[in-house]
C-alpha cells in the first residue's frame, strides 16, 4: 500500500515536470527502438541467408569472375569463360556435374501489353538440378533446346504474375530484348534473399541462345560444380583443385591473386549478409551508446534532482516518510521515464523494423533477443534511478531542512 | 507531561572530524497546551534542539519522554510514525510542494500514515477555514503571498491531528502585520490544546509565546513563563 502511494506521489512528480521525463525518456527510447529494430531486421535476414543457403544447395560449389567482392556481384570482371568449364570438366575429379551461366540484368521483357525487367539466364539443362531451380509447370530446357539456340524460355514466378497475371503462360509468346520467345515452363518458387533480392525475378533460356540471339558475350558470369555429395572434405579438396585447374588455365604465377572467387556453401549465407552483418554491428553499438547514455542522463539529471528537493525530501521525512518511502519514490521518478521510454522505443523499434522490412522486401524475426536486449535496456535505465534515489533516501531529514546558503 | 528531556548531549563532527559539541546535558519538560518561544544567538543549539524534539535528529546521551514514551529507543520506523500522527512541522520556507494545489499539499502527511486515515474534502476545507483560506484549496502556492503560504503549512502539520507543532523561524519570511496573524493562529490552536515550540530570532515574537526559553552554549540559559496566562487547557 505505502509502495503504491509513494508511486503514485512519482507519477505526481513526473506529471509536473513533463519536460524532463521527455528528455530522459528519448535515450532509452532511441536505445531500445535501434535495439529491437535492429535485430529483429537481423534475425530476419538470418534466417533468410540460411534459407538462401539451403536453396543454393549444400552441394554446389560456386565460381564467380573476378575476385572476391563483398556483395556477390561482381560488376563487369570477365575472367570466366567456356574454355574454364571446358578445362574443368576435362581435369576435376569427384563432380557430378559442371555448369556456366550467362546472365543479364534488367533485360526488357513484354508479353502483349504488359512489360517489366527481369534478369536473365543462359544456362544448360543440368542447371535445373545443380541449382534446385527445375519447372513447377511444364518442362524445362532440353539438349535440342541448346543445340538449336532455341527461342524458348522459363519465366520465374514474378514475370508470370507481372506479365500474365492469371493466365497460364504456357505456350504463349514473350518478346525478350526485342526477340521473341516461346514460354515453355514456370520456374518454381524461391522468394527472395538479402543478396539477390527477389530471386523469382528471373527468366531462363539456352546458354546458346543467350549467345547467339541476344549477346554475343563471350565470358560466363557464373560457373557451379555440383559436388557428388556434401561432406565438408569432398567440398573443400573440390575448392583446392578447382582453383589449381584455374589457376593452371591462367597462367598465374606463385603469389598472384586469383581473378575468381570460389564460394562454399558454408559460406554462401555468410557473404550474402557480410555487409549488413558489419553494420548490424554497428547500429547495436549505436543502441549501446543511446543506452549507456540514458543510464548517464538519469544518473545525472536526477542526481541533480535530488540536490535541488533537498527541501521536499526533508519535509517529507518530517511528516513521516521513511528513507524507504523516500528510496521508493524518487526511483519510481526513474522508472516511470524508463518505461515510457521504453514503451516508446519498442512501438518505434517495431514500426521501424516493419516500415524497414516493407520498403526493403524483407522479413523481420522475433526471437528471444528481440526481447531481452531493449527489456535489458530497460531494466539498466531503470536501475540507474536506483542510485540517485539511494542518496536522496540517505539524505538526513535535519540536514535536507536547514535552509540552504 | 508532553515532553521530558533528560541531560540530553549532541555533538557533531567538524571537517577535520573533532567532536564539536552543540547540547550539553539539557534537561527540559513541557506540559501539553503550552506557547514555547526557544531564542538565542546562531549556533546556540536552538535548531537542534527542535530536530531532536521532532525525531529528526538522535542524540548521544541522555533521555527523550514523548508523552512518556521513551522515544529516543525507537526505532526509524516508529519515530516516523510518531512525526506522522502527533508532530507537526513549520519552517521559515513554507517547504510546500509547488507541483501540488494547496488542497493536495495539505493532505500530504496522509501517505505516509499506516493507520487507514484518509484525507477528506470536507476536513480540508474546515481546515482552510480555520486558518482564513476558505475556498483556496485549488490554488497553487506560486499564487499565495508568503503569509497565505505558512497557513498552507500550518494546515499541513495540523492535518493529522498534531499535539505538538514544531515551528522554525515561522515569521522570519513575513512581514509582521502577516507575522501577527500567524501567531494570533498560533494562540488559538494552543487555546484549543495544542502544544507549540517556536523558535524565533524575534524578542517581539517571541514575547507572544507564554514561556521565553533562551539558549547559550547548548544549554538553557534562562526559562521565563509569563504570569498572566489565562488560557483554556
Amino acid at each position: 500500500m505505502s509502495a503504491a502511494k509513494n508511486m503514485s506521489a512519482a507519477f505526481q512528480v513526473a506529471a509536473a515536470m513533463p519536460g524532463r521525463v521527455i528528455l530522459l525518456a528519448l535515450p532509452v527510447a532511441a536505445a531500445t527502438a535501434l535495439a529491437l529494430a535492429t535485430l529483429a531486421i537481423d534475425q530476419g535476414l538470418s534466417a533468410k541467408a540460411e534459407q538462401a543457403a539451403r536453396s543454393f544447395g549444400q552441394d554446389v560449389i560456386s565460381i564467380r569472375p573476378g575476385a572476391r567482392v563483398i556483395a556477390g556481384q561482381s560488376g563487369t570482371a570477365t575472367s570466366l569463360s567456356a574454355e574454364d568449364v571446358d578445362a574443368l570438366l576435362e581435369r576435376l575429379r569427384g563432380y557430378k556435374a559442371i555448369e556456366g551461366t550467362r546472365r543479364e540484368d534488367n533485360v526488357p521483357t513484354s508479353a502483349g501489353s504488359k512489360s517489366g525487367r527481369y534478369k536473365l539466364f543462359g544456362v544448360r539443362p543440368p542447371w535445373a538440378d545443380v541449382r534446385q531451380f527445375g519447372a513447377d509447370r511444364g518442362d524445362f530446357l532440353d539438349d535440342d533446346d541448346v543445340q538449336s539456340s532455341a527461342r524458348v524460355c522459363l519465366l520465374g514466378q514474378t514475370p508470370t504474375r507481372e506479365l500474365f497475371g492469371d493466365q497460364d503462360p504456357i505456350g504463349q509468346e514473350v518478346t525478350i530484348n526485342q526477340v521473341p520467345f516461346r514460354v515453355k515452363g514456370v520456374l518454381v518458387t524461391k522468394g527472395s534473399s538479402p543478396a539477390e533480392g527477389d530471386r523469382d525475378a528471373r527468366i531462363v533460356i539456352p546458354v546458346t541462345t543467350f549467345y547467339d540471339r541476344l549477346y554475343k558475350r563471350v565470358h560466363l558470369d557464373q560457373i557451379v560444380v555440383q559436388a557428388r555429395d556434401s561432406e565438408q572434405a569432398t567440398l573443400a579438396k573440390l575448392e583446392g583443385d578447382i582453383q589449381s585447374i584455374l589457376r593452371t588455365e591462367r597462367k598465374l604465377k606463385e603469389g598472384e591473386k586469383n581473378d575468381f572467387t570460389i564460394r562454399l556453401p558454408s559460406t554462401i549465407a555468410e557473404q550474402s549478409r557480410g555487409v549488413s552483418r558489419n553494420v548490424f554491428y554497428l547500429l547495436l553499438g549505436l543502441a549501446g551508446v543511446c543506452g549507456l547514455a540514458a543510464v548517464f542522463l538519469i544518473v545525472l539529471v536526477y542526481g541533480q534532482a535530488v540536490r535541488s528537493r533537498r527541501g521536499e525530501i526533508g519535509i517529507r521525512r518530517a511528516m513521516g516518510a521513511t528513507p524507504g518511502d523516500i528510496l521508493i519514490q524518487f526511483w519510481a521518478e526513474g522508472l516511470v521515464t524508463s518505461v515510457i521510454g521504453g514503451l516508446v522505443g519498442v512501438l518505434l523499434g517495431i514500426g521501424g523494423a516493419y516500415g524497414l522490412a516493407a520498403s526493403r522486401g524483407l522479413e523481420f524475426g522475433f526471437g528471444p533477443l528481440v526481447v531481452v536486449a531493449p527489456l535489458a535496456i530497460v531494466v539498466f535505465a531503470s536501475l540507474a534511478g536506483l542510485i540517485p534515489a539511494r542518496s536522496a533516501a540517505g539524505l538526513d531529514p535535519a540536514e535536507a531542512l536547514r535552509p540552504q546558503v | 507531561m508532553l515532553i521530558e528531556l533528560t541531560e540530553i548531549d549532541k555533538s557533531y563532527r567538524d571537517r577535520q572530524g573533532q567532536p564539536v559539541s552543540v547540547l550539553k546535558q539539557l534537561s527540559l519538560q513541557v506540559e501539553q497546551g503550552a506557547f514555547v518561544a526557544l531564542s538565542g544567538a546562531s549556533g546556540c543549539g536552538k535548531s537542534t534542539l527542535l530536530n531532536i524534539l521532532g525525531c529528526l535528529d538522535r542524540f548521544d546521551g541522555g533521555e527523550y519522554r514523548f508523552d512518556g514514551e521513551n522515544v529516543g529507543a525507537w526505532s526509524e520506523g516508529q519515530r516516523a510514525d510518531l512525526r506522522n500522527r502527533r508532530i507537526g512541522f513549520v519552517f521559515q520556507a513554507f517547504h510546500l510542494l509547488p507541483f501540488l494545489a494547496v488542497e493536495a499539499n495539505i493532505a500530504l502527511p496522509f501517505m505516509y500514515n499506516h493507520h487507514g486515515q484518509r484525507p477528506s474534502h470536507e476536513h480540508i476545507e474546515s481546515l482552510l477555514k480555520s486558518v482564513d483560506l476558505e475556498g483556496m484549496s485549488q490554488r497553487y502556492p506560486g499564487e499565495l503571498s508568503g503569509g497565505q503560504m505558512q497557513r498552507v503549512a500550518i494546515a499541513r502539520a495540523l492535518v493529522l491531528g498534531a499535539d505538538l507543532i514544531l515551528a522554525d523561524e515561522p515569521t522570519g519570511n513575513l512581514d509582521s502585520a502577516v507575522a501577527q496573524g500567524v501567531l494570533d493562529l498560533f494562540e488559538l490552536l494552543v487555546q484549543q490544546g495544542k502544544t507549540i515550540v517556536m523558535v524565533t530570532h524575534d524578542p517581539a515574537i517571541s514575547a507572544r509565546a507564554d514561556r521565553q526559553i533562551k539558549m547559550e552554549g547548548g544549554q538553557i540559559d534562562s526559562d521565563n513563563r509569563r504570569e498572566s496566562v489565562g488560557r483554556a487547557k
